[in-house]
């Protein structure tokens, strides 16, 4: 099995994730080759592929290009991290002027999977690894961060009078950051159906106006 | 032989020690702002002093994720892996012990894996167990049951297992006093004046609930809702679940892993083909309350809500299942029609 690692517009944040998985990393590569890593390895071919996962968001026309060939030569594209999934934080920014653009890989080409995180998890990305070297689709069941966050028995940030974006949050982290007591930025982007005007009324009675709520909202998510 | 014993408060990590021969010990223990059911071996970890935990016995019983079986991608051997071991549950209050029974009469392999010992509490004002009819050990699940007097506790004995303790624990128990036992009766007098005033008789309200079906109230009062989940996530009788297959990364084995699912969330009633049954808020909102309350009553003889308070508690919007049926059942002039 021949895998690619590719990096568009991002902090390369999510490849590094690769390496954060230790051991994993070790038992991936007796099943898989990785043939393109220009972050971590000298020696690159960019030639067929099992599966590419393709980190950044499509903000020049360098990242374009570089995309559509990926596309051509990968039987599976992943969209890794927030940035490739939903354009990430620099496509919270509206247009400019001098006609920049910034695109999740989905608006660009046809993916196969998405794996949203900033950075992707650990643990989600093993499994789905686990899942793509075997030739298996990533099993997907979305839920919120508040599914997770309750099975850990966290306080609830919400109820504590912060602000927390859990409630229609895609479920995926483990809620990492409501355990160390941070409302959750929406990282990981829509939950199913999300139920935008009742968190925008519930931060307005906190006392949060509207504009900067959907600030907070649109950190990470796509503006439809 | 009796059936109510005086145990002194130094007996407490005795009757743990007792218990240790049914399986691992959980208790409730302080963590952040609540409790939590934790496994322990000393008395002194144990809290009583609460009104609910995060997380109701059922993660001991029906953990939220648990891996059921393996099998090898080739052979296709399925080898089912269950939790073997009993669980012993110390410090149950009597809406959880009703939530057991409720999940007991879906898997009753649960009567037998676990030991359940109550303990009296307090309500506070999400409290609704005297409506629910879950206020009270009796007809619910328990060996043991401990009511909280000053220095020492009366323990009652709810089954054969539950005696079997008592026995070994001759010698630091001795017979309740007839004070004692009038200090019991006082305590659950005073308790019940603690609930909220407002009556909700839940028994029988089944039919109201199938009959209001298609109300407006749904409607208007799930305009609030986040389908976070979170009151299906924290409900003892809640047992949905969802499962999938996950292999390792050598190929050599695939897992089967089974986790706790809400119908709170759109994926729960999605199926192939993606059509959703439940496509919009409301209707999973309602369902919500229909399965409890219809559902359960219908399946299994007992309505899935205990009155717990914990989805009202925890909702981080402030739903409260109380007020949600005050306005469906009381309320004159609603339209109920749609």
């Amino acid at each position: 099995m021949h895998i690619g690692i590719v990096g568009l517009t991002g902090c390369s944040g999510c490849q590094c994730q690769f390496l954060n998985i230790y051991g994993g990393l070790s038992k991936l590569l007796e099943r898989a080759k990785i043939d393109y890593f220009p972050l971590l390895q000298d020696d690159n071919v960019f030639e067929e592929f099992d599966v590419i996962f393709v980190e950044g968001s499509v903000t020049c026309g360098e990242d374009k290009e570089k995309l559509k060939l990926a596309r051509e030569k990968a039987r599976v594209l992943v969209a890794l991290g927030s940035c490739a999934c939903y354009g990430g934080i620099q496509a919270s920014i509206e247009e400019t002027a001098c006609g920049h653009f910034c695109l999740p890989v989905s608006e660009v080409v046809e993916v196969d999977c998405k794996l949203p995180g900033c950075p992707v998890g650990v643990e989600r990305l093993l499994e789905s690894m686990a899942f793509l070297v075997n030739g298996v689709k990533p099993f997907e069941y979305p839920m919120t961060v508040c599914h997770e966050c309750r099975i850990n028995e966290n306080d609830c940030i919400i109820l504590k009078g912060g602000i927390c974006q859990g409630p229609i949050t895609l479920s995926g982290c483990g809620a990492p950051c409501p355990q160390m007591g941070v409302g959750c930025v929406g990282c990981r982007g829509d939950s199913d159906f999300p139920n935008y005007e009742a968190f925008v009324s519930l931060c307005e009675s906190k006392g949060i106006p509207k504009e900067r709520v959907e600030k907070l909202l649109f950190l990470f998510r796509r503006r439809r | 032989m009796r059936i109510s014993w005086y145990l002194p408060e130094t007996g407490l990590q005795d009757l743990v020690d007792s218990l240790s021969s049914f399986g691992r010990l959980a208790a409730p223990v302080r963590r952040g702002d609540g409790h939590v059911y934790e496994f322990v071996s000393s008395a002194s970890d144990i809290d009583f002093n609460f009104t609910r935990t995060k997380l109701p016995p059922k993660k001991f019983l029906l953990p939220y994720k648990r891996m059921v079986g393996v099998y090898h991608p080739e052979s296709m051997d399925y080898t089912p892996v269950g939790n073997e071991g009993g669980i012993v549950l110390l410090g149950v209050h009597p809406c959880d012990l009703h939530g057991i029974e409720v999940l007991a009469r879906f898997f009753p392999e649960l009567r037998e894996k676990a030991f359940v010992v109550g303990v009296s509490c307090l309500p506070d004002e999400h409290c609704f167990c005297l409506d629910a009819g879950s206020a009270f050990a009796e007809s619910a699940l328990f060996d043991l049951f401990l009511v909280l007097l000053e220095g020492g506790f009366l323990l009652f004995v709810g089954s054969a297992k539950g005696i079997g303790v008592v026995e070994k624990l001759k010698g630091l128990i001795r017979e309740a006093t007839e004070e004692e036992i009038f200090l019991c009766r006082k305590f659950l007098e005073e308790r019940t004046k603690l609930f909220r005033k407002r009556t909700l008789p839940l028994a029988g309200t089944s039919l109201l609930i199938e009959a209001l079906y298609h109300s407006q109230v749904w409607e208007e009062l799930s305009k609030d809702c986040l389908g976070c989940g979170t009151c299906t996530n924290v409900c003892p009788t809640c047992f949905c679940f969802a499962s999938y297959d996950v292999p390792d990364i050598e190929g050599r084995k695939v897992k089967r892993v089974e986790f706790a699912t809400s119908c709170q969330y759109p994926v729960h009633s999605l199926v192939a083909g993606g059509h959703y049954f439940r496509p919009s808020l409301s209707e999973r909102f309602k369902h919500r309350y229909y399965h409890k309350l219809v559902g359960y009553t219908r399946q299994v003889g007992k309505a899935g809500c205990v009155g717990c308070g914990r989805c009202s508690f925890f909702c981080p919007v402030g739903i409260r299942m109380e007020e949600v049926l005050e306005r469906l059942l009381y309320d004159q002039g609603v339209n109920h029609r749609c």
